[in-house]
């Protein structure tokens, strides 16, 4: 490296008065395009946690919950205030509340003036009127009231209500409020107070049985200190909870979109260098007589390589940080325009990922065209005298490989999953072996067609001619169509999914606590009301116990013990038929078949993470009983429906013996809401969840997420047009040179054209054959890859350190579908549907 | 013994014993048998013969651009058959100036910066200051921005001697030099050839078949199927 600063001078004026040579601009485009492509992934998959952690924080009210059974020891808030996190005490408890003659079990909190220190609080006006942010917390005669409340007790704004000792008037309809707390299978209608008229009411006396939650929020570092400090204080009946203690399924949703943008960019990535790597080609091939001449001087090869790659470098310290800025700024643009509110100020957004998009640029540039410029090192001097043939040199291929490597960590870096990331590059290798046997063989086949015609037959054996090049052209012009043709059938395949996902008559309701003796009455109640709804679901709480007769946790992986489906009670239930939307993906379901009750049925992924098969027997845990049951199928369960969804099933005739509550979802269009206080009136104890708030903003984030996907898919199209400018460029000083002299011998101008025409058009036609049998072929293998790849693996969501470096390891949960619960994932979040129950774990326990 | 130390004294190039092979499909075929010569210093010596006779490919060996099948040679004292190609390069930095027949200039590069480029590499002072110097010898005071492109011939083969010359090396290569250009202008270039030559006392091996170019140097070496006659 010594002669480097030597060689900068004329490595830099050398660069310069070449600059008008296509291959440099092609190298320096597609270099470029690299960085903004890496840049505009970073940016959309930053916003998207951005977007996901927000939304949980906002969820919770707080960057950190303590919830003690008594208000937490004065010492531990002065702690927190020392750190300088803000500090924000609440009580939540569960109380009746009494208007007129009325009675009503409800879900109260007393809270701070300063609550909540994340997120916002919104009340309407009138009853399911038009949300608005509340200006602060209600006065100390006021409480706000959710509009279920209005519905049981027949209230109106203004009307007064009494709670404990202390008479209220209700000031406004609670329309939204984070971090609600509690069990949702008791689920009251919640009431929001000051916590100053608490005392007033006399509800909370010593023994009285409360939540206290105490919001911290503040810097990352002073939270993981306070954290640190506060843990070991911790006693059993103390929970501490932060955004990651819930487990956010529609996560997974989003986790497809990042995974198929880091899949859109990877492609865009490989064309891009391959881009690079043939312009790099021509740029050395044409400094092999000036190498040569070098030589002559007394330049060792040493010198020669640093010489080149200086340019190199001096190219790609131009075009990546350019390409960056641009991706970066791009991105932003469009996420004005797809999400004005939502885009983060940009300035502070000038974070880790635009010196990755950098970085990935250079990578992508050394990658790929260090093994041309390598290759320069072989250069004979004896060139200078006689045309020899230029031999590869080994190194070349050694590159090649350090290009591939390079990439290959490129893309792990960005997917986060190895298993990905091997498939990609297994399916590349075998794509570009089959296409090159297969091109070899189109172009056999072409020649021997018989044509009167001299310029398809002049074509044609140009093709021939130079078959080693056409094959590496056809196959560049065929990858392109190829990862082209299969973003598209995938990003199909993705909306078709999501709409499948959410159709219109996705349930924007859950009905909860449906007693045994209402479940067919709610059922007919529906029918009677035309809603359509689900089956209605009975479920029996019981822990997961045993594998096999040994305790569970010492039947699985390490890796597995943490799995939330061993760290609670799941959600059993039994059913006749497959529920709906669930898939069997091996074994038999017991319907129409003679009746065992001793078996199971478990969802897939549950089974591949504790290593369950099919012929296994699960033991379980319900009030003091236990039993097993042997796994006879596995299924498929689409997480993010907006139905109950179980873990575990049961044939009918096992569980009945147990206590039991019921569920189902249904859908609601807004013009028959006045239908729910009816239902809500024959059924007063059941509980109804509107979810309507998850689902808009699931479609608003798969919105966001098409347009990021659409703005991908430009990318990959110009870095694709970047590759094929790339090849013909590289044959156009040859094809000049024969067209020359072949005018020299009275060839016309046209019959020139024509003969192009039939190269070029011959080579399209093969490179969309190519294509065309590629992605037939890929197209099944690499689309349920997208499907199972996504929830399987921890992905790039923990790979941002802007946003997970205070919680390491923690990305797996928000992207895990680890939901022993029915309706987890949408259940509580109401507003954004991000994090189910309020990112409270044990909300269903 | 002492004869030979004083023969190494004043040859500048020496070889002895070469052969010269290439592998064809029909085995190997001889380009160059048995030779054996000494250049002195300061010495113009014209390489002669039929076409395929092997004057260039003995001048690549000479200059050590290429190795022959068996034999020695020894450039300015040192045996540069016994090195490696990067080890011939280094060898001839500075020793060695090229003149050739199709000039071979970098041809995104104008005149003064063809002539910076060696200079550059040696990192010799004042690299642009000597290149216009050189130039101006050769009569292009008013070429220097000119790209080869925007130069005739004969102007592109005047810089490729400026050059060579520029390094000031002791020894200087000339594979038909007069080659690719019209005779008047050849006759010049010629001309200017020997005028530096002679004034910086370099050692000259011109390969040509140019009989009048060939009686300019003081001595001549004919080729005739690989062997010297």
């Amino acid at each position: 490296m010594a002669a480097a600063p030597a060689l900068l001078p004329l490595a830099w004026r050398w660069l310069i008065r070449e600059r008008r040579h296509g291959e440099l601009s092609l190298i320096f485009i597609a270099t470029l395009l690299a960085a903004a492509v890496a840049a505009l992934t970073g940016r959309f998959t930053s916003h998207i946690n951005h977007n996901l952690l927000a939304q949980g924080v906002e969820l919770l009210g707080a960057d950190l919950i303590l919830d003690t059974p008594s208000p937490p020891p004065a010492a531990w808030l002065e702690r927190a205030a020392g750190e300088g996190l803000q500090v924000s005490p609440g009580v939540e408890f569960a109380s009746v509340v009494v208007h007129g003659e009325r009675v009503q079990l409800a879900s109260i909190k007393a809270a701070a003036d300063n609550y909540p220190l994340r997120g916002r609080i919104e009340i309407a006006d009138t009853v399911r009127g038009d949300p608005r942010p509340a200006p602060g917390m209600p006065g100390p005669d006021e409480v706000w009231v959710e509009a279920r409340l209005f519905d049981l007790l027949d209230l109106a704004i203004g009307d007064p209500i009494q709670l404990g000792q202390k008479q209220f008037s209700i000031g406004a309809a609670l329309a939204f409020e984070p971090s609600r707390g509690g069990d949702f299978f008791n689920l009251s209608p919640h009431i929001l107070m000051h916590r100053d008229a608490l005392p007033a009411t006399e509800l909370i006396q010593p023994g009285s049985r409360a939540h206290y939650r105490t919001g911290f929020a503040g810097e990352a570092s002073a939270l993981e200190a306070f954290k640190v400090w506060l843990e070991p204080e911790l006693r059993d009946n103390h929970k501490l909870i932060d955004i990651h203690s819930g487990r956010p399924a529609m996560g997974r949703a989003l986790g497809r979109i990042e995974q198929y943008l880091h899949l859109g960019s990877a492609s865009a990535l490989l064309l891009a260098g391959i881009a690079i790597a043939v312009a790099a080609r021509r740029h050395a091939d044409r400094h092999i007589p000036a190498s040569a001449l070098l030589r002559t001087y007394g330049v060792d090869s040493r010198r020669i390589v640093m010489l080149f790659l200086l340019q190199l470098l001096i190219l790609g310290l131009l075009a990546s940080p350019a390409g960056a800025l641009l991706g970066w700024l791009g991105g932003q643009a469009l996420l004005q325009l797809i999400d004005p509110a939502g885009a983060p100020p940009l300035f502070t957004l000038l974070d880790h990922n635009l010196l990755i998009a950098l970085l990935t640029g250079l990578v992508t540039l050394l990658g790929f065209g260090l093994a041309p410029i390598l290759a320069i090192r072989s250069v004979p001097a004896l060139l200078v005298l006689r045309r020899l043939p230029t031999p590869l040199s080994p190194s070349r291929w050694l590159a090649y490989f350090s290009a591939g490597g390079a990439l290959l960590l490129l893309m792990w870096y960005q997917t986060g999953s190895p298993v990905l990331v091997i498939r990609f590059a297994l399916g590349a290798l075998a794509l570009v072996l089959i296409a090159a046997a297969l091109f070899q063989g189109l172009l056999l086949v072409l020649r021997r067609v018989r044509s009167r015609r001299i310029w398809w037959r002049f074509g044609v054996a140009n093709l021939w001619r130079r078959r080693r090049f056409a094959t590496a052209q056809g196959i560049a012009f065929g990858l392109i169509f190829m990862c082209f043709a299969l973003l598209i059938a995938v990003r199909q395949e993705l909306f078709d999914q999501w709409n499948n996902q959410l159709p219109p008559q996705t349930p924007n309701h859950f009905a909860i606590n449906i007693q045994p003796q209402q479940a067919e009455p709610f059922a007919a109640a529906l029918q009677r009301l035309d809603i359509d709804y689900d089956a209605v679901y009975p479920l029996v709480r019981g822990r997961l116990i045993e594998l096999n007769g040994e305790p569970i946790r010492q039947a699985i992986s390490k890796e597995a013990d943490d799995h939330n489906a061993l760290r609670r009670e799941l959600n059993l239930t039994w059913s006749e038929a497959v529920p709906y939307g669930n898939e069997v993906l091996s074994g038999h379901w017991w319907e129409g078949t003679p009746q065992r009750n001793d078996v199971i049925s478990v969802e897939s992924q549950l089974a591949e993470q504790l290593g369950i098969e099919i012929g296994d027997r699960l033991g379980f845990l319900i009030g003091g009983d236990t039993f097993d049951a042997e796994v006879v199928n596995l299924r498929s369960v689409e997480w993010e429906s907006f139905r109950p969804n179980f873990y575990i099933v049961f044939p009918p005739g096992r569980l009945e013996e147990y206590p039991a509550t019921y569920m189902t979802s249904f859908h609601l269009p807004d013009e028959r809401r006045r239908l729910l206080p009816e239902l809500l009136r024959e059924f007063p104890s059941v509980t109804l969840l509107d979810v309507d708030y998850v689902l808009a903003e699931a479609r608003r984030l798969f919105d966001q997420g098409s347009r990021a996907i659409t703005a991908i898919l430009v990318l990959i199209l110009a870095s694709g047009a970047v590759l094929m400018v790339a090849t013909v460029v590289a044959s156009a000083g040859q094809r000049l040179q024969q067209n020359a002299l072949l005018r020299a011998l009275g060839t016309g101008s046209r019959q020139l054209r024509q003969a192009q025409f039939a190269e070029f058009l011959s080579l399209g036609f093969l490179a969309g054959l190519l294509a065309w049998t590629g992605t037939e072929r890929q197209i099944r293998p690499v689309q349920p890859g997208v499907r199972t790849a996504l929830p399987a693996q921890s992905h790039s969501a923990g790979r941002h350190p802007g946003h997970y470096h205070a919680h390491p390891g923690h990305h797996r949960r928000l992207v895990h579908p680890q939901d022993p619960d029915p309706i987890a994932h949408v259940a509580a979040a109401r507003k954004s549907g991000l994090t189910p129950p309020a990112g409270i774990p044990g909300a269903f326990d | 013994m002492k004869a030979q130390a004083s023969e190494e004294f004043t040859a500048t190039i020496r070889a002895e014993g070469l052969d010269k092979e290439v592998t064809t499909p029909k085995g190997a075929l001889s380009i160059l048998s048995d030779i054996g010569l000494q250049i002195n210093r300061g010495e113009a010596v014209a390489v002669v013969g039929a076409s395929g006779s092997g004057k260039s490919t003995l001048l690549g060996l000479l200059a050590g651009l290429d190795l022959p099948t068996r034999g020695r040679i020894w450039l300015d004292g040192h045996e540069i058959t016994a090195l490696d190609e990067d080890g011939r390069a280094r060898h001839r930095a500075g020793r060695v100036g090229f003149v050739f027949q199709s000039f071979h200039l970098l041809d995104a590069m104008s005149a003064l910066e063809n002539v910076m480029v060696p200079l550059e590499l040696l990192q010799l002072p004042d690299a642009e200051a000597r290149a216009a110097d050189w130039l101006r010898r050769v009569g292009l005071q008013d070429r220097l921005d000119h790209t080869p492109a925007q130069l005739s011939g004969g102007e592109q083969q005047r810089v490729a001697i400026a050059r060579a010359f520029a390094v000031e090396p002791g020894i200087l290569f000339a594979d038909e030099p007069t080659g690719n250009l019209d005779s008047r202008t050849g006759a010049q270039v010629a001309d200017l050839l020997f005028e530096l030559n002679a004034s910086h006392d370099t050692t000259l091996v011109l390969v040509t078949h140019d009989p009048a170019l060939a009686d300019r140097c003081q001595r001549r070496l004919t080729l005739d199927a690989g062997r010297l006659v």
